[in-house]
């Protein structure tokens, strides 16, 4: 009998996890987006109907159109806010030094914060009777005391986006500094020698060698941000109206709310491609030799 | 010898800008340090204060503290006592299934040269970017078939499909930066590789699987949409357990701060325990 | 163009006091080496003259003008890191361009002093490469181009042959001593390795401890040493140093062997003298004899080792000599090259 080679034993079981838990999900919703299932009517999935979830999407479902440009706007937003956000943090506290040791530290709280917490915190904030945030931004911004943040469609998606960025700006921050770090000094060093102001270090060295890190964190990001589910449920509940709900969250709904199954898994499936693409790009910017 | 000396010289005098800009750096560190504890600590706050000193803000900062509310959400109908029994036990379930599998991962794929090797690597990594939807969806309907649904097992298993891949990632750096001639030394000496995995490798990457099993405890602790379309009374864990306080009264915010606090502060004392490691690992994937 | 001053320069990182009340001038022109091991503050003095580090105390002047508010990139010095510091993301051209292209020197200037710097340094075929495409070697002469692209008003060099082999080295310090004379600016070397000091220095300044030992010319340091630290650390091989103790008209090593040479006062003291001022003589003039250690052919030459109460001391002889371990050999000094050092403080003990 041949002798299994080690590296096999090794990895059978968080391969085969892998693949149960994560490669067989994947095929099973494709196949499940071909098909039809009202899980309300019938326990078991209904006839094959092509494309014909997809095609529903895309002609005559204005609800999902609408996720899509929520999701756009949603991501972009965020992605643009958090990047800003990381770098300037990150270029402030990285000297060394007793306060921005203990902002590095402090970076690590919101990350491990329960994104539903978070959203059910800004919810509270921006309440328009007792809440904290909703009355400082009016006492700093009048023209926004006595807007009703989470009934304004705009305000509602700058609150989503608000809390999605604070829990996540301060593990990005973490990325960057770690970047920033990676940079060899001596080559900062050489450009003042050589004569750059701080502006001209930053833009001629540390940014263009900084860029790997900075399209890892906008990739991370954009993915982070196409799953965020829990902070929008528990923040403005896709509201109002459909205002905010992106397309994880209308997945969510056409199948736990409606139970639509194989509609729902179309629906997931594109969302899932989206998400397939960027993971390549991810791959390629992390692993690149 | 050379020039006289001039003792006592300071060496450096900052000039007016220079001082302006210390200062409005400091500022903004304090800005930052700002945004992230008040939030925090306001929910802090909520969490001590009767209802009417909730629902005003006159009684923002001084009013009488009291531990109700840290009482009240234990009792009926709140429960959260078994929401955290059942959040422990899957939290605990899940990274002590991942860990091993994951370690066993990592050494084969930070030891080993085999075919294929890079792509199943690459997939394992690429498998955290399926949306969450997407895998709970077919689960949801097996789990139903098999009377799973709501059951702190099911719970497990879809949260190692986010686990997993993380730890393999994470823990194959550690395993990495343990030198190889370690390993060998050890061979040379007469261990076989099971032995040299248990009792050279682990223990060299042993901060480094502590972080994956903090990380990966974080994350299945927070987890928030597999366990709001799995469970349903039996498996409540926290994160649901706070949505429960959004009641046809209306939402009771004294509560939830109570309940935000049980959630968070476990959270904050693993974190800050293994901040080191726990920074390092973060973002060394990033930036290597 | 550009004389350097220091005086009274103090530098502190927290409690660690690095450089300690430094006075050197650095005249227009010369060469001069802060030369010591690592850790006695030579790259310190070094990264104050460009600004980045700022000294705790003290004053840096150029031409008699206090500097030490002049931030590094209005100091118009050039620098030559350890490692280079070249720029990853920019061409070999581009990184020799860096500097004039900060100084507004327009495109086509620029393109003609970048090509004569490559010329002076040899890189002209590799100016489209990237830096990770070069070898070491060739880095090293990148950054030296971009330091002498423009005429800074001082140069400065951070042990720019360390990471370059044996070799390679010999010729790149050829180089830059040809290039220090054509260019004749304002220099200061700072180096471990006491070949480059002694051929490179018009003044050597030994360091240790943050403390300038000795500051004169290499063959007053090699021939005149101020202290024992000095004599220990320059030559190759280091100067023999025994501790010795007067006993009536000589010297008596730890462990008892006796030395026959006359001490310049009693009490402690510590021996100096190097394997080439030492010569194998018949017992009857040897000043101690004692069994040899170690044989080593060198080539040009031979190095017996004897052992010297507790200390291994080298004598070089001629190159066809050949001696069995434990041959007992008689050893003799020369009395002009023989130095006399304080045994607790180091401190030269004339005769």
């Amino acid at each position: 009998m041949r002798r299994i080679p080690p590296h096999v034993w090794l990895l059978a079981p968080a391969l085969s996890f892998v693949a149960a838990m994560a490669l067989f999900p994947l095929g099973y919703s494709l196949v499940l987006s071909f098909r039809e299932w009202k899980l309300a009517a019938s326990g078991a999935p209904g006839a094959w109907v092509g494309l014909a979830n997809y095609w529903l999407l895309v002609s005559d479902d204005p609800e999902f159109l609408e996720a899509l440009a929520a999701t756009a706007v949603f991501v972009a937003a965020d992605v643009i806010a958090t990047l800003a956000i990381a770098l300037g943090a990150a270029l402030l506290i990285k000297r060394a030094g007793r306060i921005n040791s203990l902002a590095r530290v402090l970076m690590i709280l919101p990350f491990v914060m329960s994104p539903a917490l978070i959203g059910i915190s800004f919810r509270f904030f921006l309440n328009p009777e007792f809440g904290i945030a909703h009355h400082l931004i009016g006492m700093l911004v009048p023209a926004l005391a006595g807007r009703v943040w989470l009934a304004d469609p705009t305000l509602a998606m700058i609150a989503v986006i608000a809390s999605d960025v604070w829990h996540w700006a301060p593990y990005m921050t973490l990325v960057v500094l770690g970047g920033l770090a990676s940079i060899p000094q001596e080559t900062e060093e050489a450009a003042r020698v050589d004569g750059a102001s701080p502006w001209a270090v930053f833009r001629d060295v540390t940014l263009p060698q900084l860029l790997p890190v900075l399209g890892v964190v906008a990739v991370l990001k954009t993915v982070f941000a196409l799953k965020a589910f829990d902070t929008i449920y528990t923040l403005s509940n896709g509201g109002p109206g459909t205002a905010t709900q992106t397309l994880a969250y209308f997945v969510y709904q056409v199948a736990f709310n409606h139970y639509d199954m194989g509609y729902a898994a179309a629906a997931a499936y594109v969302l899932t491609a989206a998400l397939l693409v960027l993971s390549v790009f991810y791959l390629r910017l992390v692993f690149r030799k | 010898m050379s020039a006289a000396s001039v003792p006592g010289v300071p060496g450096y005098r900052a000039g007016p800008a220079e001082r302006a800009a210390g200062w409005l750096r400091a500022l903004a560190v304090f800005v930052i340090i700002a945004a992230i504890l008040l939030p925090i600590f306001w929910i802090v706050l909520t969490a001590f204060k009767v209802p009417r000193d909730v629902y005003t803000l006159d009684a923002a900062l001084w009013f009488a503290p009291t531990l109700e509310n840290l009482r009240t959400v234990f009792e009926h109908p709140w429960n959260l006592g078994s929401k955290i029994v059942n959040s422990v036990l899957v939290a605990s379930g899940t990274v002590l299934l991942a860990i091993p599998m994951a370690t066993m991962a990592a050494y084969a794929f930070a030891r080993f040269e085999f075919r294929g090797k890079q792509a199943l690597f690459l997939v394992v990594i690429a498998s955290q970017f399926i949306p969450a939807a997407v895998i709970v969806l077919p689960y949801f309907l097996m789990f139903k078939q098999a009377g799973m649904l709501d059951t702190r097992s099911a719970l497990v298993l879809v949260n190692l499909s986010i686990v997993l891949p993380y730890a393999v990632w994470m823990i194959k750096g550690f395993i990495d930066a343990v030198p190889v001639e370690m390993e060998e030394s050890a061979m040379v000496d007469g261990a076989s590789r099971a032995r040299v995995i248990t009792e050279i490798v682990v223990p060299a990457a042993l901060p480094g699987i502590i972080t994956a099993a903090v990380f990966g405890f974080t994350l299945t602790w927070n987890e928030f949409l597999f366990a709001l379309i799995i469970s349903k009374q039996d498996a409540l864990t926290l994160p649901i357990g706070l949505i429960g306080f959004r009641t046809d009264r209306g939402d009771l915010w004294e509560l939830m701060a109570a309940g935000g606090i049980l959630i968070t502060a476990p959270m904050f004392v693993v974190s800050l325990l293994v901040h080191r490691q726990f920074i390092g690992s973060l973002t060394a994937g990033a930036v290597r | 163009m550009t004389t350097i001053t220091l005086s009274g320069i103090d530098k502190s990182f927290g409690a660690v006091r690095i450089v300690r009340d430094l006075n050197l001038t650095v005249a227009d022109r010369e060469f001069l080496v802060l030369l010591g091991p690592s850790g006695c503050g030579k790259t310190t003095t070094m990264r104050m003259v460009a600004g980045l580090e700022h000294p705790t105390l003290g004053e840096i002047a150029f031409d008699g003008v206090r500097i030490n508010e002049v931030p590094t990139q209005r100091r118009d010095v050039a620098m030559v890191f350890q490692n280079y510091g070249l720029y990853p993301h920019m061409s070999v051209a581009q990184n020799i361009a860096y500097p004039l292209k900060l100084r507004g020197v327009p495109a086509a200037e620029r393109e003609r002093l970048v090509a004569r710097a490559a010329e002076r340094v040899e890189l002209t075929p590799y100016l489209a490469r990237m830096p990770r495409e070069l070898s070491g070697g060739q880095r090293q002469r990148v950054a030296l181009a971009r330091s002498i692209v423009r005429k800074p008003r001082v140069f400065l060099m951070d042990e720019p042959l360390s990471n370059l082999d044996a070799k390679l080295r010999v010729v790149a310090r050829a180089q830059i001593k040809h290039l220090a004379q054509e260019l004749e600016v304002t220099t200061i070397y700072v180096t471990h390795d006491q070949v480059e000091a002694m051929t490179l220095a018009h003044r050597v300044a030994v360091m240790r401890d943050g403390v300038i030992h000795q500051l004169g010319a290499p063959a007053e340091i090699y021939n005149d040493p101020a202290d024992a630290f000095v004599a220990g650390f320059i030559g190759n091989p280091a100067m023999n140093l025994v501790d010795v103790e007067a006993e009536g008209a000589g010297v008596r090593a730890e462990g008892g062997l006796a030395i026959a040479l006359a001490a310049p006062r009693p009490g402690r003291l510590t021996l100096g003298a190097r394997a080439e001022d030492m010569r194998i003589v018949p017992a009857s003039e040897a000043h101690f004899q004692a069994p040899v250690y170690t044989f080593e052919l060198l080539g040009e030459a031979t190095m017996a080792t004897v052992m010297v109460g507790h200390t291994l001391v080298a004598i070089k002889a001629p190159k066809d000599l050949r001696l069995e371990p434990d041959t007992r050999i008689g050893v003799r000094f020369d009395p002009a090259r023989l130095f006399w050092f304080d045994a607790a403080s180091g401190a030269r003990v004339r005769a």
